[in-house]
């Protein structure tokens, strides 16, 4: 049985920041025809991966990039753990092949163009002999280790030496043949660069393309990133490799500008070139046409763009269609790909609780859940923001405003899983996990609507396969801990009795909030003094009791005893330490924050509740209850804060003021005029209360200043 | 007193008078002359045409900027490439841009530093030997004492090795005592406000020059004057500025509708390159944004002449325009640059 972890206080001050508001949702895009993994840098990974092994070491990415500042004079003496780790090997070839190497990185820091030492003519000529003498040491290596390497450092000489020519011979002849390696794709950049030197930029950014390169692609094309580049290059090559970039980003920036609402300013903030509609009919009638003339290898690409950019105008019929017809079109497997998931974007904004779609979503988020694990494998996650778009953006609140929202919580924990973000045993009922989120965020009839759901209300077996998933990891135990806790959030004490009876102490004593119950007693009243927890005591705790049980029980007892200014006094007090500004907010929420407020649906105010309840106690004749009720009441903050610091004059000399607009005003008012009028009777708590004094001396009637008689003597 | 003796005083209080004015009025060694500014040195026909057909002999070259950062506080950056030959019979002055913020580091080393590497890369790139080398930064009353105190001492260096140091003065400078140097360049350009759609005339404007020309009697700095011979296409979305935008087609009839003789109107979404050569970043046009064209007539440059040499006769004796590329040379006449040139 699995349990979930209720973060602590402190933790919690983070998660809950997702009750101040939805943030922003990330736009992510659905046209993809290539792998996003072809945006990372080229084998920079994978050559810090060689030297982790070879030291056995961790995390020395800035000893790699530090093999340049290593002193070959000095070389033994290096702290460098690469170079450390060689010598204490004895490991000559890799003492060697270390030795040119920063050879020829010193050397390219010497020749950097904005170095303030600008090479001599000799120096020049020196560097460019070394140069030569490592291109020459990387030819004449006759071991195996080194090869790729070497040759690799044989063809940034000829880049260095700018005999860029010289790589074309280089790769053809030798590199290409070597087994695959990050360092033969990065030979195969450097042939690119070669081609493209020579001209031959589709050339180059096939290439480039194959190495997921797509910087660089994006450099040779990027006077082509609009309807009129496309256009010359598919006049050029209907078959250019520049294609699938342009035609993606094209799609992408009509995405961008659509999920923008169209709006200038933002688009300009996110560097996004805006596409508009007139533009987007320009390029759906273009690549209808270039899908007719039958010259290009990949209609399927076009015939998507075509229908995804034909949905953004709205016409999500002829969207579909065209979506359908393009998964049968030609292009490899990611085009292909690429038009069933553009075709659900289409779909998903149409939620209908209908046979036929549950059935149809049942299939394409099966298919996109796989899609999305083999793309973790290769570190591209397309799939899995597609799953995250179509899920937050769409299903979710479309079932829920079908009122299925069984469904519509069950699609947040696939869309978790979808991202495996913790791996904690694909533990969806996490705190701090969105899946967890969605399930606090149900009120208690929900989340009983929730639990019957779970038990078997499944209709479809999309319901029933999103419901496996999430059903092993909530137990009974869970449903009735929360359904108390939401019954009691809603201010249903008695109601919630039954459910937190069956929750056994083991769970409680699992979960964060633990640490607070077990050092805090809801029977203090707030208002006489905070209940601090250490920090270090902020691990979860054994409890003796289920504090959420008794505070019902106590409630309960009150609500149905007479309603004396007394029993009044004393439900003020309980109440207000349930609330998020109480000591024991944790009977009614598994996290809070400093900015905490009201952030539930339903959620009683408890705060008002118990205002409400002083206000009451607080016309009693009993002088000490009065004055508890009065203090309480002056206590309890109530919008603006009740003092605060003003900074006036040229200076800006701070100076604390009052402020009379908050209602705490009229209370502190009110506790005020009963100490002036009971000066010797108050109870030390309000003689000498600190806040009172402070009011007191900043309402206080100001002197006024004399001034002397200018009236002159007759 | 006798009369001889009387006359000797005179002689030698005219002499002693003589000697104490320092003031030089003229640019030494004044020549026809081009700023070259761009990252990659190559001159292609039409400019060694243009070279060769007006006399210059004098070419301005930026060789480097100098930018906060780097272990000496301020590093070069955006170092000319050199892929082509200087043409034969021109004198090459290499310039140096430094932005104003670099006036807030600590610039002890930066004399010795402009110095060795502007003549190393004079050496490496086979530039003949060297007169002169000019500074430009765009120094205020804030920057004016670490800027001057810069320029002294890259003076001294120089000035040990026969090379001389000239400045670039913008008007608004000429209220300000001239810098330490051997003369100064005054830009007679960038008078208005680009980022202004009111300001028809950003790149000069005779109004906007003429409040400063008073001072130019009094200047106490031989100065010699530079024109614009640019257009700028400013990208502006209604009121606001975005960009200048280097590449726009103004033909390209699917982006842009002409509107009037100096105003096109987007009427399609692209990115324009907002800057020339490979550290160009880009802007976003949209339709309904405009691109406003600017340039300076061929009758401004002629008016405001006259007018800067009613004020300092000799200032065009040494004139320089601002900038050679093709674009600039096909927007005058061959006449028009040469009542440009002519002093």
């Amino acid at each position: 049985m699995k349990r979930f972890i209720i973060l602590s206080f402190l933790l919690a001050n983070v998660v809950a920041a997702f009750a101040c508001g939805p943030s922003a949702r990330p736009h992510f895009f659905v046209f993809s025809v290539y792998p996003t993994t072809q945006w990372q840098q080229v084998g920079k990974a994978e050559m810090v991966k060689y030297w982790e092994d070879y030291t056995g070491k961790k995390e020395i990415e800035w000893e790699v990039d530090a093999l340049s500042d290593v002193n070959l004079k000095e070389f033994n003496k290096s702290e460098n753990s690469i170079v450390q780790t060689a010598l204490k090997k004895n490991d000559t070839e890799t003492i060697n092949y270390l030795k040119k190497l920063i050879q020829y990185l010193q050397i390219s820091d010497k020749l950097a163009p904005n170095a303030w030492n600008y090479p001599s003519k000799e120096d020049v000529a020196k560097y460019q002999k070394e140069l030569r003498d490592i291109r020459n040491s990387a030819r004449i290596y006759k071991g195996e280790k080194y090869r790729p390497q070497y040759t690799l450092l044989e063809m940034r000489c000829n880049l260095a030496l700018g005999q860029e020519a010289l790589n074309k011979k280089v790769w053809v002849n030798t590199a290409y043949k070597l087994p695959a390696s990050v360092y033969r794709d990065m030979m195969k950049g450097l042939y690119a660069n070669a081609l493209v030197k020579e001209g031959k930029r589709d050339e180059a950014i096939k290439i480039y393309g194959a190495l997921g390169d797509m910087s660089s692609i994006k450099w040779l094309v990027r006077d082509k990133r609009n309807l009129k580049g496309i256009k010359s290059e598919y006049d050029a090559n209907p078959n250019s490799a520049t294609l699938t970039f342009l035609v993606q980003d094209f799609v992408n920036n009509a995405q961008e500008t659509k999920d923008n609402n169209e709006d200038r300013e933002v688009m300009q903030q996110v560097e996004a070139t805006a596409i508009y509609n007139d533009e987007i009919k320009q390029f759906i009638e273009f690549a209808k046409q270039v899908v007719s003339e039958g010259k290009t290898q990949c209609p399927a690409m076009w015939q998507a763009a075509a229908g995804y950019l034909n949905s953004m105008l709205g016409n999500d019929a002829d969207a579909l269609t065209m979506l359908t017809k393009a998964m049968q079109l030609g292009g490899n497997e990611r085009m292909k790909d690429n038009a069933r998931v553009c075709r659900l974007a289409v779909k998903c904004k149409h939620v209908v609780p209908t046979n036929d779609y549950y059935d149809y979503l049942y299939d394409e988020l099966k298919w996109l859940g796989q899609k999305a694990q083999e793309g973790h494998r290769q570190g591209d996650w397309h799939y899995s923001e597609m799953i995250d778009r179509f899920v937050f953006d769409n299903l979710n609140p479309g079932f829920m405003e079908k009122g299925n929202y069984g469904l519509a919580t069950n699609l947040i924990a696939f869309a978790y899983n979808a991202y495996d973000l913790f791996h904690i045993d694909n533990e969806p009922f996490t705190a701090g996990s969105v899946f967890w989120d969605a399930i606090d965020e149900l009120s208690a009839d929900e989340m009983i609507g929730y639990k019957k759901y779970m038990k078997g209300q499944q209709s479809t077996k999309l319901e029933k396969w999103l419901a496996s998933d999430v059903d092993k990891c909530i137990t009974d135990d869970d449903y009735n801990d929360m359904i108390g806790t939401k019954l009691m959030r809603e201010g249903n004490f008695q109601a919630a009795i039954p459910f937190l009876e069956k929750v056994p102490l083991s769970l409680i004593s699992t979960q964060g909030i633990s640490a607070y119950m077990a050092r805090r007693d809801f029977n203090k009243e707030r208002w006489m003094g905070h209940q601090a927890v250490e920090s270090a005591n902020e691990e979860a705790t054994e409890v003796k009791t289920n504090q959420k049980l008794d505070f019902c029980r106590e409630v309960a007892k009150l609500e149905n005893a007479p309603q004396t200014e007394e029993n009044a006094y004393r439900l003020a007090s309980l109440l207000y330490q349930a609330s998020y500004k109480g000591d024991c907010w944790y009977l009614t929420r598994y996290n809070v924050s400093i900015y905490d407020t009201v952030r539930y649906r339903n959620e009683a105010l408890l705060i008002n509740q118990t205002i409400d309840l002083l206000k009451k106690s607080a016309a009693s004749k009993d002088f000490r209850l009065k004055e508890k009720a009065l203090y309480a009441l002056a206590f309890i903050p109530q919008g603006e804060d009740l003092i605060y610091t003003d900074y006036v004059g040229k200076n800006y000399t701070p100076v604390l003021k009052v402020n009379k607009k908050t209602p705490q005003f009229a209370e502190m008012n009110n506790l005020l005029t009963f100490y002036n009028a009971n000066p010797q009777k108050v109870s030390t708590f309000v003689s000498k209360c600190d806040v009172l004094k402070q009011f007191k001396t900043l309402t206080a009637p100001k002197k006024k200043k004399t001034t002397a008689s200018k009236r002159r003597r007759k | 007193m006798n009369m001889k003796k009387q006359w000797l005083i005179l002689l030698f209080a005219l002499i002693t008078m003589a000697s104490c004015n320092h003031k030089v009025d003229k640019v030494p060694e004044p020549e026809r002359s081009v700023y070259y500014w761009r990252t990659t040195l190559h001159f292609d026909s039409t400019e060694r045409q243009f070279l060769a057909n007006h006399q210059i002999k004098k070419i301005f070259v930026r060789f480097f900027d100098v930018v906060p950062g780097g272990k000496e506080g301020v590093q070069p950056n955006a170092t000319l490439q050199f892929t082509d030959s200087i043409p034969r019979g021109l004198e090459v002055v290499p310039t140096v841009f430094i932005t104003e913020n670099c006036m807030q580091k600590d610039l002890t080393q930066l004399p010795n530093l402009l110095v060795k590497r502007i003549l190393q890369m004079c050496e490496t790139n086979d530039i003949p030997p060297i007169k002169e080398v000019q500074l430009d930064c765009d120094w205020t009353a804030n920057s004016q004492a670490a800027y001057f105190s810069l320029l002294e001492k890259t003076r001294e260096l120089l000035a040990q090795k026969g090379i001389r140091l000239s400045a670039t003065i913008r008007l608004h400078q000429l209220r300000m005592t001239p810098p330490p140097v051997d003369y100064g360049a005054l830009m007679l350009y960038n008078t208005g406000d680009a980022t202004n759609r009111k300001c028809k005339n950003p790149i000069l404007d005779m109004a906007a020059v003429e409040p400063y020309l008073k001072h130019l009697a009094d200047y106490d700095l031989p100065l010699c004057a530079a024109y614009p011979v640019f257009g700028w296409k400013l990208l502006f979305e209604a009121d606001t500025f975005k960009a200048i935008a280097y590449d726009a087609d103004l033909n390209d009839k699917s982006l842009f509708r002409q509107k009037s003789a100096d105003i096109y109107m987007a009427v399609s979404s692209r990115e324009l390159t907002t800057g020339p050569g490979e550290d160009a970043t880009s802007a976003h046009i949209n339709p309904g944004d405009e691109i406003l064209v600017r340039d300076v007539p061929f009758s401004l440059i002629e008016a405001v002449k006259k007018k800067v040499a009613s004020y300092a006769p000799s200032i065009n004796d040494q004139v320089i325009v601002y900038d050679l590329n093709y674009e600039n040379i096909k927007r005058y006449n061959h006449n028009e640059y040469e009542k440009i040139y002519h002093p």
